[in-house]
């Protein structure tokens, strides 16, 4: 098919100032997060051939038929902070499908019923901030919090550090409009119902679908009373094991905990890092400095019985019949501002390593398949020190983070990456993964399969289990046009296949 | 094309914690317009991986250089200093838009950013020549650097008129420039340009203010503060010169008791923070103490305030190519303004005070004030 027949007829669809074929949109569009990969296949590009902005439903309608019939791939693209190279265009004449620009509304928010309605470009912090004047939120809260799209989120069923607490964002999605690869409209579920089994569960197959099943054009999902209360507590031990002995203590308490994460000394640098430029900035005006300790716990605690919590807490873990080898430094923060601040830097810590370093002068790459594995909740402590004894062979120094109680834990290990140490990172990467799989951990909690992970998924579920998932995606897209070759639900590019390497982010 | 181009390139992790406030990109929802994008897009131009197309000038040169995108950038990457080494980059290439290359010809040429003739810089203070012709080119300590804006901008007269007025009430000494002043050579620095031309108009102002004996260079305007206070600095780095904005200037004033606002201010009214004077100078202060002083106003403060606080739309010179763009942000601002109750925005800035006219137009009992006039009005 000919590029330019293809862009006039999208523009036939869209009109012309919502088609773009100028570099400068299909380089923002997606291929930024290849930058590692390019400089390694040097003759590879990751770019889309067109940016399409769609205003409504029909719109869409009229493109997933025009490309299913020439087999033209689409991409549904949200905010682009998905973290397996979902949205990474890797088939010449990609249709990259922005929702940001036009299908951003919120339509409808019904308080007695619980839901709202919402097209998929709406950002998550702007839903945040309109719930919250009616005391009402949506909880999946995942690390992109500041920038994600529910959209994205529900293509790749996004979580995050409370979802111990309050789930993922499956368990808020009581449906979907969705339009499938051939044009045709379909609703799952009840916007207005709670409950219901009739028929196979379609919302849940479609949400962390990464786009490769349907593209959502209406968003129904479940909303929550916003909790009142809220105390936050820094808890740091000397020692790791220390630390994870503290939350066994935790487990057997009854209290409202909304957030219990591990930091790292190096997530510490980075987020004290990040704590210094506000504070200098005047972003913020009180000192927050989070102990360099190995064994650093953030804690948030939520609900009418907040104080009592807390007093349960700090008994507890600081109890010297228990710690008296190793007493915590014990931080409460009570001020609103200064705990946003502090679990703002904590979603960020990611990229907020960075600010603690020299910028990179060249490309790095992320290890994907060690990024976001979990573990049993139990087995945590186990895994961390094998992931460490290993990482020490392997010459890598991995950033440590995790939300505890869900066994989540990402530890990143960013290399520069050359054609030469190539082999040896592949090799390191499987080493972790067999330690995640020994434990009965899965490869990916929350990040997603993407481009990266999916020759990983038969090792984790078995060739039985991939060939139902594979039989799913030529049911509803024969023609293999939505995200194809992702999810391992297609042909895997021998890229991927050979090195399992990736950029993320 | 500079290594500048790329700094941040492979440090960005493109997360996009910069487009929840990016003022730019708030107004239009395009992700070629975000921070993130235009640090990515500036590293692809420098390998060469891309050309510049019409979307990227677009996404360089609608930028307002309003940092906000440096402040909630997790990672720390200075993308204000990525945009102008790749505005500079699309100069050089000849691809600028041709906004900006009148405004450079009017600074090379007629000593200003209008092609005026740069003699008739003192047209602003047509209405008070009594006050000021014993002022123009005397030794004082107090050198009044005016600015391009307020010298030609019939509508920003009473910006310098009002502050030249204020030190008459409060007798403090002072000298203009008259003809002498020349562009400060903002735009220039707006463009990550300061190549020896630029060089030669820089030493010209320090020169001419050394003759006169200044020891204090004052401004109203807040991009010419900030290419005195750092750009100036950069060229001549024994500038023997304190540099003030009229607002530190008269919040001195007043905390000595030599000015004392005693007529009331009934309104509550929101104080626009000026990009170059409060985010990228850490002046929030000197205004605040200002308006406090005045009896009976309510100074409503933002969530989103200081270092944090909205942009007009009226800088980075963005509104000379995108007038569109700058008037979006300003009305969007002006609303934010008008749903926290806000009855009048005061404005320390020229670009500020001349965007959000435009900001307000439809908006019922909001109006804009210049500080400076404000201040005379009730000590007249």
């Amino acid at each position: 098919m000919k590029k330019e027949d293809i862009y006039n007829k999208l523009i036939e669809i869209c009109g012309a100032d919502d088609v773009s074929i100028d570099d400068a949109d299909l380089v923002a569009s997606g291929d930024w997060i290849a930058k590692g990969l390019e400089a390694l296949y040097k003759n590879i590009s990751f770019k889309a051939g067109f940016l399409v902005t769609p205003k409504n439903r029909d719109e869409i309608i009229q493109i997933a038929k025009y490309s299913n019939i020439n087999k033209i791939p689409i991409i549904p693209r949200a905010a682009n902070t998905s973290l397996g190279g979902q949205v990474l265009p890797i088939k010449e004449n990609t249709i990259m499908m922005d929702f940001g620009k036009h299908m951003n509304k919120i339509l409808e928010i019904n308080l007695e019923e619980e839901y709202v309605v919402v097209e998929p470009g709406v950002e998550f912090w702007y839903l945040q901030e309109v719930l919250a004047k009616d005391d009402y939120f949506f909880p999946a809260e995942p690390g992109s919090a500041f920038s994600c799209m529910i959209g994205g989120m529900v293509g790749n069923n996004a979580s995050g550090a409370s979802s111990f607490r309050f789930g993922t964002t499956r368990d808020y999605v009581r449906g979907l409009e969705i339009v499938m690869a051939d044009g045709t409209i379909i609703h799952t579920g009840h916007k207005q119902n709670e409950k219901s089994v009739a028929g196979y569960d379609l919302t849940s197959l479609f949400v962390g679908s990464e786009g490769t099943l349907g593209i959502f054009t209406e968003i129904y999902l479940k909303i929550q009373p916003l909790p009142k209360n809220e105390i936050s507590l820094i808890v740091a031990y000397k020692s790791l094991d220390v630390a994870f002995r503290a939350i066994q203590e935790i487990r057997k308490l009854d209290v409202d905990l909304a957030l219990l994460e591990f930091v790292d000394p190096m997530t510490i640098e980075g987020m004290n890092a990040n704590f210094k430029y506000r504070l200098k900035k005047g972003i913020m005006t009180q000192k927050i400095k989070v102990p360099k300790r190995d064994g650093t716990l953030l804690i948030r605690l939520i609900g009418p019985n907040y104080k009592k919590d807390l007093e349960k807490l700090q008994t507890v873990l600081s109890d010297p019949e228990k710690f008296a080898d190793d007493p915590p430094k014990m931080e409460v923060m009570e001020d609103s501002i200064e705990q946003k601040h502090l679990w703002d830097a904590r979603h960020y810590a990611g990229p907020g390593i960075a600010r603690s370093m020299d910028p990179p002068t060249g490309p790095r790459m992320f290890v994907p398949a060690v990024l976001d594995v979990a573990v049993p909740p139990s087995k945590i402590v186990e895994f961390l020190k094998q992931a460490k004894t290993l990482s020490q062979d392997y010459g890598v120094i991995p950033i440590t983070m995790g939300h505890i109680f869900d066994g989540n834990v990402h530890l990143i290990s960013a290399q520069n990456v050359t054609e030469e140490n190539l082999g040896k990172i592949k090799e390191y990467q499987e080493k972790v993964l067999d330690i995640v799989y020994s434990l009965g951990g899965t490869i990916t909690a929350e990040h997603g399969v993407g481009l990266w992970k999916q020759h990983f998924l038969e090792k984790e579920y078995g060739k039985a289990t991939m060939d139902v998932m594979k039989k799913i995606k030529q049911a509803l897209d024969p023609n293999n046009i939505l995200n194809p070759d992702k999810m391992g639900v297609g042909e895997i590019p021998s890229i991927v296949n050979f090195e399992g390497l990736g950029e993320t982010r | 094309m500079s290594e500048e181009m790329i700094k941040y390139y492979y440090l960005c992790n493109a997360c996009g914690t910069c487009r929840q406030q990016c003022t730019v990109f708030r107004t239009n929802l395009i992700e070629t317009l975000t921070p993130r994008a235009r640090v990515t897009l500036a590293g692809e131009l420098f390998l060469n991986k891309m050309g510049i197309t019409k979307k990227t000038i677009d996404a360089f040169f609608s930028c307002v250089l309003c940092g906000i995108c440096e402040n909630s950038c997790p990672s720390g990457a200075n993308v204000l200093e990525v945009i102008k080494a790749t505005r500079r980059y699309i100069i050089e290439e000849g691809q600028a838009p041709d906004t900006i290359s009148k405004i450079f010809e009017g600074i090379m040429g007629d000593k200003n950013i209008f092609l005026m003739d740069n003699e008739d810089r003192m047209g602003w203070a047509e209405d008070i020549e009594d006050k000021i012709q014993n002022k123009i080119k005397q030794q004082s300590e107090i050198g009044l650097f005016i600015g391009c804006q307020e010298s030609f901008k019939g509508s920003l007269y009473n910006i310098p008129e009002s502050l030249v007025l204020i030190f008459e009430k409060v007798g403090l000494d002072f000298t203009l420039l008259g003809d002498d002043e020349w562009c400060c050579g903002a735009p220039y620095f707006l463009m990550g340009v300061s190549n020896e031309k630029v060089q030669e108009i820089v030493k010209h102002n320090i020169e001419k203010m050394k003759e006169l004996g200044v020891k204090k260079i004052v401004t109203t305007c807040p991009g010419c503060y900030l290419a005195w206070k750092e750009e100036y600095k950069k060229i001549d780095s024994e500038l023997p010169f304190e540099i003030l904005h009229s607002t530190e200037i008269i919040a001195d004033l007043i905390k000595q008791g030599k000015l004392k606002i005693e007529k009331g201010h009934n309104k509550k009214v929101v104080f626009q923070d000026p990009c170059d004077l409060a985010r990228h100078s850490g002046v929030y202060d000197a205004p605040r103490t200002i308006l406090k002083s005045i009896p009976g106003i309510k100074l409503i403060e933002l969530e989103r305030e200081k270092a944090d606080a909205y942009c007009c739309g009226g800088g980075g010179l963005c509104k000379a190519s995108y007038p569109d763009v700058a008037t979006t942000i300003s009305k969007n601002v002006a609303k934010i303004y008008k749903d926290n109750s806000a009855e009048e925005i005061i404005t320390a800035c020229p670009a500020c005070f001349d965007n959000l006219i435009n900001g307000i137009e439809g908006l019922e009992n909001l109006t804009v004030k210049d500080i400076h006039s404000l201040i005379l009005e009730l000590i007249k």
